[in-house]
């Protein structure tokens, strides 16, 4: 773990450098506390379109320049929103990265929003949305986590309702730039091969000079507790069906977000700590064994992140052609209840451990992913917890396992869906006949 | 800009054993885990059209039980040690990776030899994979991209060609796969004489070495390994426009292209870095420029050269609304027709440069990357020093030549156009 240099600019700017010599590259990220959660109907998916007219120029920088003129420095950029950020990196030969400070700081304050490329985009957009709209699990999703959530903002897509992106104007996506895309509320990340003092001088003079802004709005919105089980049947066109029961969570800060990561370990693997995935296959988990080893499920998954505000554990299964849901359904709601009411093993524990230290050292191999989780971790709680993470995962019990079992997969938080599929796809095929012999 | 490479004949250590296997290594002593990687000369290719889906049910049931380790020790072992591995056929090759930490890769490459010499191929778990790989099929069947390339697939390469069918088979073929031929596939075609391994981590090359000898090195084949090649395949000499309807989708896919070229063609570097400015610098070159950023008709429209042992297509991909189909076919073509008529500019050409010769460093930061970039060097043979003539290789190519193999491998006269979605058939 390389020593991280913190430092704040006069105007609220955080910057974050982690120099690193193994290899002559650098990554320079800057992170703004914008997402889907700041959104509220009428203008969902602001966030995420704002970010792809971070592309279209400045005054300075022509529209669809930034990514050539990276190319042409050896170097590859890309940007993604999500619900709690908005994140932009340039990957750069260390002896380029200064070109990363120039567009970064650049189109802060000074992209343009032109009408003409905001009417574009528009298009762009609801294509982007229209592909995720061909996959099953996407409509599940979005009907799912609509339900779970009635009033807090993590309750649509980042990409945003359909009617939303085809009736929000210019001005709506430059005032949420100009609202949220301030020092104040960003994060500098770099990572590679540079000099510390050096790096923090340049993003001085770079972004010093930008005015801090107006306060930024605080999101205020709390989901009230859920008291009682929601369902949600989806029927639509597709191969198989699908299942799909979101249960609220502890934040990134909470205490028990580690006992809860544990818990999702012990049931479906460790995900990858890498910023491209990865992770343990999980193959020996508690409920691959309970649902694709029996059969029920082609495949099945414990997904549990680091949210800013309280979010969601998700149990999703692809359910085997022929299988009805409500059997896999029982099959994983038996995984729940066992394990939120017989303490699981030393083994378990260690197992999922071990698998955590050696997806850290995977995920130190190369610069993007000590840039991402610096980023990611100090939007939702702190940097300093991607230091700390082992050490704290290693501190969880298995009484504390059990609790935050027993606590988050009560039957009274949980929204599950199903999706069913229309062309009676989820029939099993028909039975051949056979002449019988009289 | 300094020049440093990861891959040169004094940084990599080529060895081969006795038996034939050929390892690769190199040492990298900044971080504490190892990442293998196999690739065996064998593949789909192999496949009938009777067969199709062989070699990825019999790759994919290796692991599914081996004489020291049922599936559920195998996974069980992997877990608790916080490593991977797989493998799995594509149509020219075999790959096997592996990632540990470096104190478990004895025990990585101890359930490397045991799943690729070992398998048992037992009948209960195999059959429980088969219904997995069936429920791929089904789930591919309702995906426009999976389902646009693989027509585009079939009416690209005439039935004969190898590349008329995607590796994974279709349900009916699969279904038919008897066990004795998943058996019968692993002993004619799993070889150490046709398998390379690349081992990058903190090891050092005589450490790996030792390791792999004793692992690896009591593995024999018999006779001769079979020929590894992929025919040629006829250009197409017309339009050729299918339409794929799947019920409930909003978006289309679409794919146009034609057979491509080989690695090996000496044409090969002209093509994709024509590719690069065709389809993919900036946000999807020229296809982005034209119909994401100007016309707005799609968000993802990108191109790419599909180079290997075999001529694999040069196609352009898209996604769209089922509306703007016409409108992105006629900007892909417009863009085909202006590549092939004038040469690009001097800047677009330097910008390609700049970018392939400035990214090694990017593209060979990890172990995986390293990796990578070493079995496409054995592969096709590209030599150890490849990385140090590759900018003077980019360097070398004209626009002139580009402009040439545009004109050779693409017409808008004739070409493959393959589109899926939400749309009657008569479309």
């Amino acid at each position: 773990m390389p020593e991280i240099r913190e430092a704040h600019l006069d105007n609220g700017l955080m910057v974050l450098l982690a120099p690193v010599h193994n290899a002559p590259v650098a990554t320079f990220w800057v992170w703004y506390r914008v997402g889907s959660r700041n959104e509220v109907q009428g203008i969902t998916g602001i966030s995420h379109w704002c970010e792809h007219m971070m592309f279209k120029g400045t005054p300075t920088l022509g529209k669809g320049e930034i990514m050539h003129l990276v190319n042409r420095n050896g170097g590859m950029d890309n940007a993604f929103t999500s619900a709690d950020f908005t994140a932009y990196f340039e990957s750069l030969p260390s002896d380029r990265i200064d070109l990363a400070i120039r567009i970064e700081a650049d189109r802060m304050v000074n992209t343009l929003f032109d009408p003409a490329e905001v009417a574009s985009e528009r298009t762009v957009i609801i294509s982007e949305r229209e592909g995720g709209e061909n996959e099953p699990g996407f409509w599940l999703n979005e009907e799912v986590q609509a339900t779970a959530f009635k009033v807090h903002s993590y309750h649509h897509d980042t990409v945003g309702w359909k009617v939303d992106l085809q009736t929000m104007t210019r001005d709506d996506l430059y005032n949420h730039y100009k609202k949220y895309y301030a020092p104040s509320n960003a994060i500098v990340v770099v990572a590679g091969d540079f000099d510390a003092d050096d790096m923090l001088g340049k993003i001085q003079n770079a972004f010093g000079k930008i005015p801090r802004g107006a306060d930024i709005p605080p999101v205020t919105s709390v989901e009230p507790p859920q008291e009682g089980e929601r369902r949600v049947k989806l029927m639509r066109p597709g191969p198989t069906s699908y299942f799909h029961a979101m249960y609220h969570a502890p934040s990134a800060s909470d205490p028990d977000f580690f006992p809860t990561f544990v818990m999702a370990g012990i049931l479906s693997g460790v995900g990858g700590m890498s910023f491209s995935g990865g992770g343990s296959p999980g193959r020996s988990s508690r409920l691959y064994r309970a649902l694709v080893e029996t059969g029920l499920a082609a495949d099945v998954d414990c997904s549990f992140r680091g949210m800013r505000d309280p979010g969601t554990i998700d149990l999703t299964s692809t359910v085997r052609p022929g299988v009805p849901v409500e059997k896999v359904e029982r099959a994983i709601f038996a995984e729940l209840e066992k394990i939120a009411s017989k303490p699981v093993t030393d083994a378990e524990l260690a197992k999922v451990i071990k698998q955590a230290k050696s997806q850290f050292v995977y995920a130190t191999d190369g610069v993007m992913n000590l840039g991402y989780w610096l980023g990611q971790w100090e939007i939702v709680a702190s940097y300093k917890m991607y230091g700390a993470f082992l050490d704290n995962l290693m501190k969880v019990t298995k009484a504390d396992v059990t609790r935050v079992a027993a606590k988050y997969f009560a039957e009274t938080n949980r929204t599950v869906g199903w999706f069913i599929p229309t062309n009676g796809a989820a029939k099993p095929a028909p039975a051949k006949k056979r002449a019988r012999k009289s | 800009m300094s020049m440093t490479f990861p891959i040169t004949p004094e940084t990599i250590t080529r060895t081969t054993l006795d038996n034939g296997l050929v390892v690769l290594v190199k040492h990298n002593p900044n971080n504490a885990s190892v990442t293998m990687r196999g690739r065996i000369r064998a593949g789909g290719l192999y496949d009938t059209d009777k067969t199709s889906g062989l070699a990825h049910l019999a790759t994919a049931a290796l692991q599914r039980g081996t004489r020291k380790r049922t599936f559920q020790k195998l996974n069980e072992e992997l877990d608790l040690n916080g490593m991977s591995f797989g493998v799995g056929a594509g149509m020219e090759m075999i790959g096997f990776s592996g990632k540990s930490l470096v104190e478990d890769f004895d025990r990585l490459l101890d359930i490397a030899s045991d799943v690729l010499l070992h398998p048992t191929f037992p009948k209960v778990e195999t059959e429980k994979l088969r219904a997995e790989i069936l429920t791929d099929l089904r789930e591919a069947d309702d995906d426009t991209q999976h389902v646009a390339y693989r027509e585009f697939r079939a009416l690209c390469y005439p039935a004969a060609h190898p590349y008329h069918r995607l590796s994974d088979g279709l349900a009916k073929t699969v279904k038919s796969l008897t066990l004795k031929s998943l058996a019968d596939f692993h002993a004619r075609y799993f070889r150490p004489d046709v398998t390379t391994l690349v081992i990058v981590g903190d090891l050092t090359a005589k450490q790996a070495i030792e390791k792999i000898q004793r692992k690896l090195g009591k593995w024999k084949a018999k006779g001769k390994p079979e020929p590894h090649l992929i025919p040629d395949a006829p250009k197409v000499k017309q339009i050729v426009r299918k339409v794929s309807p799947i019920a409930g989708k909003t978006q289309a896919d679409v794919v146009l292209g034609y057979p491509g070229l080989r690695r090996t063609d000496p044409d090969y570097y002209a093509l994709s870095i024509g590719d690069l400015i065709f389809g993919r610098l900036g946000l999807y070159g020229r296809l982005g420029a034209n119909v994401r950023d100007k016309q707005g008709l799609a968000y993802y429209v990108y191109s790419s050269v599909e180079a290997n042992i075999g001529a694999g297509p040069w196609a352009v991909h898209a996604g769209v609304n089922p509306q703007n189909i016409d409108r992105a076919v006629e900007g892909i073509l417009a863009e085909i027709q202006r590549l092939r008529s004038e040469p690009v500019t001097q800047d677009e050409l330097g910008e390609a440069r700049d970018f392939l010769t400035g990214s090694l460093a990017l593209r060979l930061e990890t172990n995986d990357g390293v990796a990578g970039t070493l079995g496409d060097i054995e592969m096709f043979n590209l030599g150890l020093d490849y990385l140090q003539r590759y900018p003077d290789i980019v360097r070398s190519i004209t626009a002139e030549q580009i402009l040439a193999a545009s004109q050779k491998f693409a017409q808008v006269e004739n070409y493959v156009l393959s589109i899926a979605g939400p749309m009657g058939s008569k479309q």
